[in-house]
């Protein structure tokens, strides 16, 4: 048992309460220096407890209350190695964030730091904890600091919106996966993670209240996880968000809710839905398709940089959930490279747009003032550099995450991922290379900053891009960790005899890393091609003229009046897509 | 087994779901919020009741005595807490949105066309 596993949550936490007490009493320099320095203790932790995650599985329960007789009686900790991954990939995520939020939010003081650390605690919890209840609290932790940050600017219009869409369509969500729990409680008595895995397997086969819980709790991690049709509330709380909040949306938040999915599968439903994991996997997979190509697709078409982000994001955890939804030891580890590959880049390219200008909802304008000359220099290089990882450079992680995705997508009997992701990676790149082209061509048409972000350093900024960036290029190097991984993740009885038992056996099957095959380099080297010859044609005034027809037809005009910001709607799909989601299950799951 | 507790639960589900999503009033689609949670609690409740059980503190009855299952208790307590987080914030932002726009329906803060 080690003591390292509560820290990375309680160090975050008795930061956040530190914080909030000195609030009046220090400055607002020496509050960033303590809030940076509780990020920096929380990501030395989390990489502390990944290194000992390399031997197996580390349990810890609190108070000391370990099963009895392989009974789980109290809480535990379940930390293995993508648990500590995530852990770290939510720290180096909420660093940048920190780091970026005196030079992006208006008068940040100590209750946006006490935020942002909350926030980062209960990402970290949600990450290492084996109990299922506690996941739900570490949701709801997560949704409640997080939109606390999205109102914010109460100044703004936009952001008291979106801060309701997302709090009343996250709680819906949260609700979805309680009843989940309740109903899982009441067939196997358990709460922990291990303990209902082991209830429901003796039980055989997966019964219909099983299947209900399933579905309650697919339906709320996937509004969490923001993928189509789930995603309404990301894009509206995404344009009006503060940066440093929509950093982290897009670096660790969404690939949560993938992840949960993931967790709860293998733990709890991998073997009652045994003979049946082929509907499983279809719907996974399918949802997982329409995210990318419909978020790929509306990132191109909608014209505000901070909406087109937002899309981006959309169809990214489409791709997460596919190589999830493939239900396999390689799909899993594809996923792990792509989530940190990939949220490295997106947190990136929000502190390029935040470089450019475009920091504030648009409602809340600042008075006129020119971008500096070497500001916008560094907002495009990283804008560009971020938007050639995001199709897929070889460079970076998403190169290798994207192609392990489809070969396990192809293992797993569904060929036509590698097409899917191929066009998602292509639009999504021109979407972003777009935004650049635009910004270079008509230097008037670059928004104007307030005239004291004017007077404030990029650099701190543009380096904190910088080393997002140069996280997601060395990302490429963890192919061997990412199998290893994924092969314990989905070993099901290993995860229960190493927390009701204390004794696990690790699995010694030999995995071959995680590389990019000849290919791999050349499949995205092309979507790479594509991604800048699109961006240029839509660009180019001759292929305009197409480009407006399509943003003003009927049909994309239907789309942007369903985006905009309707909480109705919102909850409205959210409910749609989870029943379906059950409806799906209960005909095939039996 | 009584299936009324089942049936009340799904009811405040999806009736409180029905107000959120056509409501006209932030402060009704708020209280909306909590209905739907409230059928959390009765569902909570309802797994883990057991008829004849008593109250489960065994400070002065036998330890033999059936009780009702304490652990469900103690999620609708956190459940409690949790949801009384949610509304509180969500209140706040009711207010600001009204100091703002002297409005509270959902409809006249959707955003203009792009």
């Amino acid at each position: 048992m080690s003591p390292l596993a509560p820290l990375p949550v309680a160090v975050p936490l008795a930061g956040a309460a530190t914080i909030l007490c000195l609030n009046t009493l220090l400055t607002r320099r020496a509050i960033q220096a303590l809030s940076m320095a509780t990020v920096f203790v929380e990501v030395g932790l989390a990489a502390a407890l990944l290194h000992q995650t390399s031997s197996g599985t580390i349990v810890y329960w609190f108070g000391g209350w370990t099963p009895r007789s392989g009974v789980a009686l109290g809480i535990s900790f379940a930390v293995d190695q993508l648990g500590a991954g995530g852990a770290v990939l939510a720290g180096v995520i909420a660093a940048a964030a920190v780091a970026t939020t005196h030079r992006t939010v208006d008068d940040a003081a100590g209750v946006t730091h006490a935020l942002l650390l909350a926030l980062l605690a209960a990402m970290a919890g949600f990450c290492l904890t084996g109990d299922l209840f506690n996941l739900f609290v570490f949701f709801e932790l997560m949704a409640v600091s997080a939109f606390a940050l999205a109102a914010y600017n109460t100044r703004s219009r936009a952001a008291l919106r979106s801060a309701l869409n997302f709090a009343i369509t996250n709680t819906v969500g949260a609700f979805l996966v309680l009843i989940g729990i309740a109903l899982l409680y009441s067939r196997t008595g358990a709460l922990n993670l291990a303990q209902i895995g082991r209830e429901v397997a003796t039980a055989g086969h997966a019964d219909r209240l099983t299947v209900i819980a399933l579905s309650a709790l697919v339906g709320g991690f996937l509004i969490k996880a923001a993928v189509v049709p789930f995603h309404f509330w990301l894009i509206d709380t995404a344009s009006a968000a503060p940066v440093p909040l929509a950093m982290i949306l897009a670096g660790a938040l969404d690939t949560l809710g993938v992840y949960a999915i993931a967790r709860i599968y293998w733990t709890v439903f991998a073997s009652p839905v045994a003979g049946h994991h082929h509907a499983v996997q279809a719907v996974l997979i399918a949802i997982g398709a329409l995210s990318a190509t419909a978020g790929g697709a509306l990132a191109v078409t909608f014209r505000d940089p901070r909406r087109r982000l937002a899309f981006v994001m959309v169809a990214h955890t489409g791709i997460l959930l596919i190589g999830v939804g493939c239900l396999t030891a390689q799909g899993v580890a594809g996923s792990a490279v792509y989530a940190i590959g990939d949220g490295a880049v997106k947190a990136a390219l929000w502190a390029g747009l935040a470089l450019l200008g475009f920091s504030r909802p648009a409602d809340d304008a600042p008075t006129e003032s020119e971008l500096p000359r070497s500001r916008k220099r560094a907002g495009l290089t990283l804008l560009i550099a971020g938007a050639l990882a995001t199709a897929g450079l070889p460079l970076f992680a998403t190169g290798l995450g994207k192609s392990t995705v489809e070969d396990a997508a192809a293992a797993a009997g569904y060929p036509w991922v590698m097409p899917v992701a191929f066009l998602t990676a292509a639009l999504t790149g021109a979407a972003i290379l777009h935004i650049a082209w635009e910004l270079v061509r008509d230097a008037p048409r670059s928004p104007a900053i307030a005239t004291d972000d004017q007077q404030r350093s990029w650099v701190g900024v543009f380096s904190c891009g910088a080393a997002l960036l140069a996280v997601s290029a060395a990302a490429s190097a963890i192919g061997q960790w990412a199998t290893t991984a994924g092969a314990r993740f989905v070993d099901t009885t290993g995860y229960q005899q190493r927390v009701l038992n204390g004794v696990g056996v690790l699995p010694t099957k030999a995995t071959p890393g995680l590389h990019l095959s000849a290919d791999g380099v050349l499949l995205d080297l092309l979507a790479v091609g594509a991604a800048i010859i699109l961006s240029v044609a839509i660009n180019r005034d001759t292929y305009g003229s197409l480009y407006r027809r399509v943003r003003a037809s009927t049909l994309q005009a239907a789309v942007r009046r369903l985006h905009d910001g309707s909480i109705g709607d919102s909850a409205t799909w959210a409910t749609v897509g989870t029943a379906t989601i059950a409806l799906v299950f209960a005909m095939s799951l039996r | 087994m009584s299936f009324l507790p089942y049936a009340v639960a799904v009811w405040l589900f999806v009736v409180g779901l029905y107000g959120i999503v056509t409501s006209r009033n932030l402060l009704h689609q708020i209280i909306s919020l909590s209905v739907v949670q409230a059928s959390t609690y009765v569902l909570l409740l309802a797994v883990g009741f057991r008829s004849g059980g008593a109250a489960p503190v065994f400070a002065d009855i036998p330890t033999s005595r059936p009780a009702v299952d304490p652990v469900v208790q103690a999620l609708s307590l956190t459940d409690i807490v949790v949801g009384a987080t949610v509304s509180a914030l969500l209140l706040a932002v009711a207010v600001q949105v009204h100091k703002r726009t002297g409005s509270l329906d959902p409809e006249e803060l959707r955003r203009g066309p792009e």
